[in-house]
């Protein structure tokens, strides 16, 4: 299909044309039936002149979206070994029952009555994560991991105000926890206190002690942590922050390798997020929309964002309803939830049940300690201890000055969507590798002997490795140039709406 | 919670990413220059080369920094070919051994010999080339030796034009070295690439003859400019890159400014280092670089203290917070270079009236803090239970080692 | 069932090559006492059991695709944030597409052309239809992206500025979200509590204190402000003007960046994405170039390759980190990608005649279900701002309990009533909130209007 571009021999034509490029004054690409009503005029002052939309034939459209998901690499496309974001494999049904017009439909102020399986999805989905959980309660609201983590901070924030302790404001967020923590910690109007790891890649203690003091409002803690490592000391680090009065929020992004296998709640977690586009499988959709519910306490219960799903009425009588916890902290967005996601997750729970999520976690450790095994000679392995559903690895070759990046871009050649990289921060040159659980021991061993090969190319020629990829659409791309001029809309538009024809 | 706008910061400084000020430097003027003596003390236990190359030399030291010179512009000369942006720099150098040798078997592109040093270069030479670089408005001068080479190119630059250093000497405290050669070859590429802009740096040296004592006393010399190294490159989970080091002193001083508003009558103290000077301006006050000044409710009431007028203010301002950063590499927050903190006064101050500030960037080039106050009972009391917090950003705080 | 591909032999082999007996023992690190609990979870089970429990469950549930049966099944007149409009079938067969799918936030350009081209021209379309400068990559919803914006308000706003006026005609639950984001305490909202926006009012309510001034338009109760005279209030106080609007209203409606706006913030869904009971939506951000490192979330910029091939990257990573104050830090990560991919070929597929039409069918049938209901006798249209023009929705003041109508609507017709809004707002009994859209057929909307007039009738019957 594609003529080789003569500039670097890369199979794709120059540039994909955008919708603007493919517009043609007149064409259209949907019509809408015939109005059965008498028109009412619209006041002149209220209507615009103008509006810059392309114009497209049905077919282009087609054509056009056809062309953007080939330039696009996706689970679906090839290994997609993202560490922290557990790329596996979305299963198809949920895409199918997402769909089916009694939940596709249904408005999100539907009377009560008129939505009550939808109200079991929910209520079920809020049992069986507060089991994972080992909480008592919890609300679907959040609309992704960060979003949840700043639910449970305002929750943190109000619980201690009605305890007369509203002075707690710090943070404690240790060095190799998510990213967005400390953001989170910022909006809630809280001060984020960085605590190192010790050489073993636990949280370090006599670090956490010498920041525990009557100001603490709670740690974050990611367990596994962003090293892949399970927190060794756990219940020694939750005593600690207890014992000075701080609540411990788990960042669930990682439960990936540890559903089923042991509840946080009896870890001595008080709050924690899930992400169902990462444990329960709801498709990522190139960043979003995600789910992130929080699990809470049966004492932090009373704060959850509202509405949650509540039995209500006489015992016993099955009526479902949507009720605000007592002392919610407000809405976190507008209606219930990303409820689409909460359906996928539904059906994926359903079809795993309990023992199948033991699998999954188990499987998914599994697959990483292959890897850490296997990779162990080849790259340097700061913190080397049986990891957890992820591993990372310092992106540097002996004999080769070639970066952690370089590596990742050639492994795009090799079709394979590289680890996570630069992250965490306190690993060198960090590669942060998440297999998952539905990667097969081939599909492992292809990426194995492919990071072998970008080796031996890293110390016969680096530059090959310098200015990869060399397969995709286009090249490396001009970052700084980007962020210099921006161009943030197509020059048809220009930055004001335009004057294009209507 | 009242959010505070800080004072606009006084210096005019490049913002990369978050202001589109400074073009590309693609067809760049650079200077280089080597030391080819630098490093040769460490060898053969003589802990620093000033003064010493006929000792060292008789030792059987030989010459470390062609070597590690030679490690920096090969990977340069990769490093500036694979760059999306193609910079070609244009080279200003010293002859022979201090710089056109080397830049010759890189073939890193046209340069021109500003100056022709003799067989047996000097200190005198080093300077002589500088000053052609200064005179020749270079955007850049990549020298190689160690601190006693930085001070003296940082002597002749200031804060005028950056400088960068590539590793090679006895002891490299100053904050104007790249991490390793190579990795001083990709900042290059990247600062010529317009991709990373400019960070203070302080520019240290020890005091050789105190140290060949078994004293270890570093002096702040000068105030540098140099190419800044992105703290924060994180990809993946929050799409996020440190910005300019600017703005990360703007934030720690936000930081800071919002903690004195909430106390007006406490008596800020303010330590030595660029770090602390940019809080000063977060508080749209002077800073004496090298001193230690007092600051009440928004107006300098001591500049340039010594001990005794501290100690005088201190009694009629017994609540009092003093502002410190590690200086240079040795992560010292107490002790070497601020002498005015005498233990007395450190003492009354105490530990909790320590606010210490320092970028991500500077402690990732610190492995932990030390204090060294001279008072071995009151630095076992500061150093406590072996951490210190430090303000790294508006409302960010970091459990730092000290030791 | 799961999804796992391993087989006896490879975990066999993949634990020999791990140097351990059992995967179990790859967990030692997790407290002894704490592992393996007895879960009360559902037995596993096959995917064509689920999907058949689902479709059960799918079908007793009351909600129907519009036009189910010819013209009035399933059709909806209840908006309030949400709203059923035609989705063309071109929108969905792209959302099934595995790479767009299934892929994560682009953070590799090479591999992600294809998601990072989508984006850029979303935020291309997003600025033609609201005549804004720049525009994200998305928020979770229109509620979450208004927090968002009103936060970038705050920090863009001169000097010590923290109150937010919040006029007549938002959202409540946008409102409810507005406060919950500001609980970190980035700013505090000062709520009008007029019936109606009043420029004379928000002019006595404007101090040095006001950073921002909030106005939905249309506002929730449908009617549309004076947009343009609230910016240049604004703007004399040096405070900015953020506009909450609905996107099908731009199809023909004078766009807020025409009329001052500084910040403009829309709901999403209505640009072909299901209800879906609530979500998930898309949450709209767009403001003026002078604020666009302010701006939280993703944006998408065109660069080029090492060849000079045009590409695009995410840029100008925005306000995260390394900020100087709370009010302008954003955590937001996972967005609502998706989503904006949806809006943009909804956008492309409609087209500027196709979204007019669009635009015109919801005006005209509103405002004939309008001129029939207020043609019954006790029903008051609008009562909180006759005089006011409105677009789609309207609020119809009926002598009767509105859950009566409703419960007859969906009895007879299969069709969702308009909102109650006396639910919740004793004053406000009997209102309601009527959406009228494309989907809803003349035949519908008679539905509607002789149901009210029938339970109108027998309440008045009843009292007299």
């Amino acid at each position: 299909m594609s003529a080789v571009d003569e500039r670097d021999g890369r199979a794709h034509r120059a540039d994909s044309p955008t919708l603007y490029e493919r517009s043609r004054p007149g064409r259209r690409a949907c019509a809408l039936p015939a109005s059965d009503v008498p028109a009412t005029p619209l006041p002149a002052e209220l209507a615009r002149e103008t509006l810059r939309l392309p114009e497209l034939a049905q077919l282009d459209v087609v054509r056009h979206y056809t062309a953007l998901a080939h330039r696009n690499f996706g689970v679906d496309s090839g290994f997609y070994p993202l560490g922290s974001c557990t790329m596996k494999y979305n299963p198809r049904l949920g895409e199918e029952v997402a769909r089916l017009a009694g939940f596709a439909e249904a408005h999100p102020l539907a009377d009560a009555e008129h939505v009550q399986p939808l109200l079991g999805v929910m209520l079920d989905l809020q049992r069986w994560l507060a089991e994972l959980a080992g909480l008592s309660a919890v609300s679907l609201q959040p609309a992704a991991g960060a979003h949840g983590e700043l639910t449970a901070l305002l929750m943190m924030r109000a619980y201690h105000a009605d305890r007369g302790e509203g002075a707690r404001n710090r943070v404690l967020i240790p060095d190799s926890a998510h990213g967005t923590n400390p953001a989170s910690t910022t909006m809630a109007g809280m001060i984020a206190v960085e605590i190192p790891s010790d050489p073993r890649g636990n949280v370090d203690l006599g670090a956490l002690r010498a920041a525990c003091d009557e100001r603490v409002a709670g740690l974050m803690i990611t367990n596994p942590n962003t090293l892949g490592l399970f927190e060794e000391q756990i219940e020694a680090v939750v005593e600690t922050v207890h014992r000075h009065g701080g609540l411990v929020y788990g960042d669930g992004a990682n439960m990936n390798a540890l559903a089923g296998v042991v509840r946080p709640g009896d870890l001595g977690i008080d709050l924690m997020h899930f992400n169902l586009h990462k444990t329960f499988a709801t498709p990522h959709g190139g960043g979003g929309p995600g789910s992130g519910p929080v699990a809470a306490r049966s004492d932090l219960a009373d704060y959850l964002p509202g509405p949650v799903v509540a039995r209500s009425g006489e015992v016993g009588a099955g009526v479902l309803a949507l009720v605000e916890p007592r002392r919610s902290i407000g809405r976190m967005c507008a209606f219930h939830g990303n409820f689409g996601m909460l359906l996928r997750a539904w059906a994926y729970l359903r079809v795993l049940g309990g023992d199948g999520l033991r699998r999954m976690a188990e499987h998914a450790v599994l697959n990483a300690n292959y890897l850490l095994a296997r990779l162990r000679g080849r790259f340097p392995v700061p913190y080397d201890r049986s990891c957890m559903h992820e591993l990372v690895c310092e992106g540097r070759i002996e004999g080769s000055d070639v970066r952690a990046l370089d590596i990742c871009k050639r492994l795009l050649d090799h079709g394979i969507h590289p680890p996570t990289n630069y992250f965490p921060l306190i690993v060198h040159e960090a590669l942060m590798i998440e297999p998952t659980e539905t990667e097969s021991r081939e599909t492992l061993d292809a990426f194995l002997a492919a990071l072998g090969a970008i080796c031996d190319e890293a110390v016969r020629s680096p530059e090959r490795l310098r200015e990869a990829p060399h397969t995709t659409p286009v090249g490396r791309l001009d970052e700084v140039r980007a962020a210099r001029h921006p161009v943030l809309v197509d020059a048809a538009v220009g930055g004001g709406g335009g004057t294009g024809a209507r | 919670m009242t959010a505070i706008k800080p004072a606009p910061a006084a210096r005019a400084q490049p913002v990369p990413m978050a202001c589109a000020q400074d073009e590309r430097k693609q067809s760049a003027l650079v200077g280089f220059v080597l030391n080819p003596i630098a490093g040769m003390g460490g060898r053969v236990g003589l802990k620093g080369t000033d003064g010493v190359v006929e000792e060292a030399r008789a030792r059987g030291a030989r010459p470390v920094s062609p070597e590690r010179a030679a490690r920096c512009l090969a990977a340069l000369a990769q490093a500036l070919a694979a760059s999306p942006a193609k910079p070609t720099p244009r080279w200003l150098v010293a002859g022979g051994a201090m710089g056109a040798d080397a830049l010759r078997a890189h073939r890193l592109g046209p340069f021109e010999v500003v100056h022709q040093p003799p067989p047996e270069p000097t200190r005198e030479d080093t300077l002589q080339t500088v000053r052609r670089f200064v005179e020749r408005s270079v955007a850049l001068v990549l020298f190689c030796g160690g601190d006693g080479t930085a001070r003296d190119v940082c002597s002749i630059t200031g804060t005028a034009v950056p400088i960068i250093g590539i590793p090679a000497g006895v002891k490299m405290y100053s904050g104007v070295f790249g991490v390793s050669p190579t990795r001083t070859a990709a900042l290059v590429a990247e600062y010529l690439a317009g991709s990373i802009g400019l960070a203070d740096a302080e520019v240290l040296d020890l005091d050789e003859d105190a140290y060949r004592a078994g004293r270890w006393e570093a002096r702040l010399f000068h105030a540098a400019r140099t190419p800044f190294e992105p703290s924060l490159t994180q990809r993946a989970k929050v799409m996020s890159d440190a910005r300019s080091d600017a703005e990360v002193t703007a934030a720690i001083a936000a930081d800071v400014r919002e903690t004195v508003q909430a106390a007006p009558d406490t008596l800020l103290l303010l330590g030595a280092g660029t770090t602390v000077r940019a809080v000063a301006e977060g508080l749209g006050v002077e800073h004496t670089l090298l001193g230690v000044d007092a600051v009440l409710a928004g107006r300098v009431v001591g500049r340039d203290l010594d001990a005794d007028r501290l100690a005088a203010l201190l009694e009629r301002h017994p609540r009092c917070l003093l502002v410190l950063s590690p200086i240079g590499a040795q992560g010292f927050v107490l002790g070497r270079g601020n002498a005015q903190l005498a233990p007395e006064i450190v003492a009354r101050i105490g530990r909790g009236g320590l606010v210490v500030v320092a970028t991500p960037a500077k402690l990732a080039r610190t492995r932990c803090l030390r204090i060294d106050t001279g008072d071995p009972a009151l630095d076992a009391a500061l150093v406590g239970d072996g951490f210190l917090e430090v303000r790294v950003g508006y409302h960010r705080r970091r459990m730092v080692r000290v030791e | 069932m799961d999804y796992l591909p391993h087989t006896d032999d490879d975990r066999a082999a993949m634990l020999a090559a791990i140097g351990v007996d059992a995967i179990e023992a790859l967990f030692a690190a997790v407290p002894a006492a704490h592992r393996w609990p007895q879960l009360n979870l559902p037995r596993p089970s096959s995917e064509l059991e689920v999907a058949g429990t689902l479709r059960a469950m799918a079908a007793s549930s009351q909600m129907r695709a519009a036009h189910s049966r010819p013209a009035v099944e399933g059709t909806v007149f209840r908006g309030g944030g949400a709203y059923q409009h035609y989705r063309p079938p071109t929108v969905d067969d792209v959302l099934r597409r595995g790479e767009l799918l299934t892929a994560y936030t682009p953070y590799q350009p090479e591999a992600s052309q294809g998601m990072l081209q989508a984006i850029f021209e979303y935020q291309s379309m997003v600025c033609a239809l609201t005549a804004m400068e720049v525009a994200n990559a998305s928020h979770y919803d229109g509620s979450t992206a208004l927090a968002e914006g009103v936060l970038l308000a705050l920090d863009a706003a001169p000097g010590e500025r923290s109150e937010v006026l919040v006029l007549p005609g938002l959202n409540p639950h946008y409102t409810a979200v507005l406060q919950t984001y500001l609980r970190g305490g980035a700013g505090r909202v000062v709520a009008l509590e007029e019936a109606r926006v009043d420029i004379d009012t928000v002019a006595a309510s404007m101090s040095e204190r006001v950073a921002a001034v909030v106005v939905q338009s249309p506002g929730y109760l449908g009617t549309i402000a004076p947009v343009e005279a609230l910016a240049a209030l604004a703007h004399r106080h040096g405070a900015l003007l953020v506009v909450v609007t609905d996107p099908i209203a731009l199809g023909v409606l004078r766009p807020p960046g025409e009329q001052g706006a500084d910040v403009v913030v829309a709901e999403g869904q209505c640009l072909g994405l299901p209800m879906s009971f609530g979500g998930p939506y898309l949450g709209i951000l767009a403001t003026r170039r002078e604020h666009v490192r302010r701006l939280a979330g993703r944006l998408v910029g065109e660069t080029v390759d090492t060849a000079g091939r045009r590409g695009y990257v995410l840029t100008l990573a925005t306000r995260e980190q390394h900020i100087r104050r709370a009010r302008a830090t954003s955590n937001i990560c996972t967005n609502s990608a998706l989503g904006a991919v949806a809006a943009a070929v909804y956008l492309a597929t409609m087209g500027p005649a196709g979204l007019g039409e669009v635009a015109m069918l919801c005006h005209d049938k509103a405002h004939h279900a309008a001129r029939a209901l207020g043609a019954i006798d006790g029903v008051v249209i609008n009562p909180q701002d006759p005089d006011a023009p409105f677009f789609k929705e309207l609020v119809a003041a009926l002598p009767c309990p509105v859950g009566r109508v409703n419960r007859l609507l969906a009895e007879r017709h299969g069709i969702v009533g308009g909102l109650d809004l006396g639910a919740d707002d004793p004053t406000r009994a009997g209102w309601m909130l009527v959406a009228v859209t494309e989907l809803c057929t003349r035949e519908a909307i008679d539905c509607l209007v002789d149901t009210v007039r029938e339970v109108c009738t027998a309440e008045m019957g009843s009292r007299r």
